[in-house]
């Protein structure tokens, strides 16, 4: 059971190398080769796969980044406009009643003068009419009863109303 | 076969005895025949040459006749189960290929580094594959296991020592290799020493190498036999059940055994042959 056998021995390097060079040529080397091709296709690929997803990831991350930025400046040209609306309204709102005081003041004014011209050309007329009826009363007192026909004909001939 | 062994002790106990053990001893060691059924094949005897002074007897062995089958069993295996080209195999093929990227993956690459583990696969499988089906081949009825032959197993671990020798010269080179035996940080008056100690570990390695698939696949074999053997010696077909319930057992313990020592075998040779590639490991 434990006799030295030489014989034996070189029997199985001679067998064992055979087999080795026979296995490697017949299967082992393109089975080896089809494995390594296989992993290596599986890690391109898969890196080609990592890649591109960070590829869309990036376009993904620009695109809403773009998105916000457009959104962030469209809600900023909408208050810009909202600002300038209501600077305006209250502007012109400003403005319009500034006016209306003003035509407001310059009505007063005109009335004021109107009836301030109004009157003085009344008192003249009021002057003239005495003066006229005095002139008259002064140059024809006959009589009383003359006089009052002289007055009352007088203020006959005189205008109904008195227009300013 | 065991009908003969039967009537042939069939006289006292003692006489059963040696002879059970006789014909354990027997089955287990080489011979110059092959007994399959109705039919003795008497394999060709050569004288022995003399190689170097020493008588080399190249005679054709059952064992060296059961390498012979486990190596065509394996080429055919391989021949017939892979088909090149198919990209992506299947069925037996994948399952060849299972054990082929096990092999790498987790033996060689993990001892050798990636590089070396790459370029000693093939020899790794081949080991893996040969041990393992010479194992197996001695549970198959007909045929005997030429790894419970001590040279078999020799001649393999030779393979692996010649290996850790001709691949760290290589690398380091010849004074290179045998300085880097000896451990780091030595000092220099325990060199001698050392070296001389660690020249005997390395042979020792590959004589546990031998002796370990040896010693597996024959005290399997022995114990399947004397379990067997024990319904002879008892005379007795009471003790017939509890034998065969037990050589079954052991028959499935050897099966694993087989599978574990290819195993063990392949990933020790990858181990040694990575510790001589890489010597500051």
């Amino acid at each position: 059971m434990l006799n030295l056998d030489p014989g034996m021995i070189i029997w199985t390097w001679i067998t064992f190398f055979v087999v080795l060079g026979l296995l490697y040529k017949v299967a082992l080397k393109p089975m080896l080769a089809a494995i390594t091709e296989r992993e290596d296709s599986i890690r391109t690929d898969l890196d080609e796969a990592r890649r591109q997803r960070d590829e869309a990831q990036a376009l993904l991350d620009k695109h809403k980044k773009m998105l916000a930025e457009a959104d962030a400046e469209s809600q900023k040209l909408i208050r810009e406009a909202q600002d300038l609306a209501q600077k305006s309204r209250t502007e012109i709102v400003e403005k319009a009643r500034e006016e209306a005081t003003t035509l407001v003041a310059k009505a007063k004014e005109e009335i004021e003068k109107q009836k301030e011209d109004a009157l003085k050309t009344l008192r003249a007329e009021v002057v003239d009419l005495a003066l006229g009826a005095a002139e008259k009363v002064l140059t024809q007192t006959i009589d009383k009863e003359a006089n009052k026909k002289v007055v009352d004909s007088y203020l006959a001939s005189m205008p109904k109303t008195i227009k300013n | 076969m065991f009908l003969e062994q039967h009537e042939a002790v069939a006289d006292t106990a003692a006489a059963q005895q040696e002879n059970i053990g006789a014909f354990i001893q027997e089955h287990i060691s080489n011979s110059h025949e092959w007994h399959l059924p109705g039919l003795h094949v008497h394999l060709p005897h050569f004288e022995p040459v003399n190689i170097l002074g020493v008588p080399v007897d190249f005679s054709i062995t059952n064992h060296v006749v059961m390498i012979w089958l486990a190596g065509l069993f394996l080429l055919v295996m391989f021949t017939l189960g892979y088909k090149k080209n198919k990209k992506v195999p299947s069925g037996f093929g994948m399952l060849l290929e299972i054990l082929v990227t096990f092999i790498r993956d987790d033996i060689a690459i993990k001892n050798m580094g990636e590089e070396n583990g790459k370029r000693f696969t093939p020899l790794l499988v081949t080991f893996f594959m040969f041990i393992w089906i010479a194992n197996l081949m001695g549970l198959v009825p007909l045929f005997s296991t030429a790894t419970s032959n001590i040279n078999v197993t020799a001649g393999l671990a030779t393979i692996t020592f010649f290996a850790t020798q001709l691949y760290g010269i290589k690398t380091s080179g010849p004074i290179g290799y045998y300085k880097n035996l000896v451990p780091h940080g030595v000092p220099i008056l325990l060199w001698p020493l050392m070296f001389v100690i660690e020249l005997m570990g390395l042979i020792a390695k590959h004589v546990a190498l031998t002796i370990r698939l040896f010693a597996n696949m024959t005290a399997g074999h022995i114990v399947l036999f004397a379990l067997l053997g024990l319904i002879i010696i008892f005379k007795s077909y009471f003790v017939a059940p509890v034998s065969i319930g037990f050589a079954v057992f052991s028959y499935m313990l050897e099966l694993l055994v087989a599978t574990i020592q290819a195993y063990i075998f392949t990933v020790l040779s990858a181990l040694f042959i990575g510790m001589s590639l890489n010597p500051e490991h």
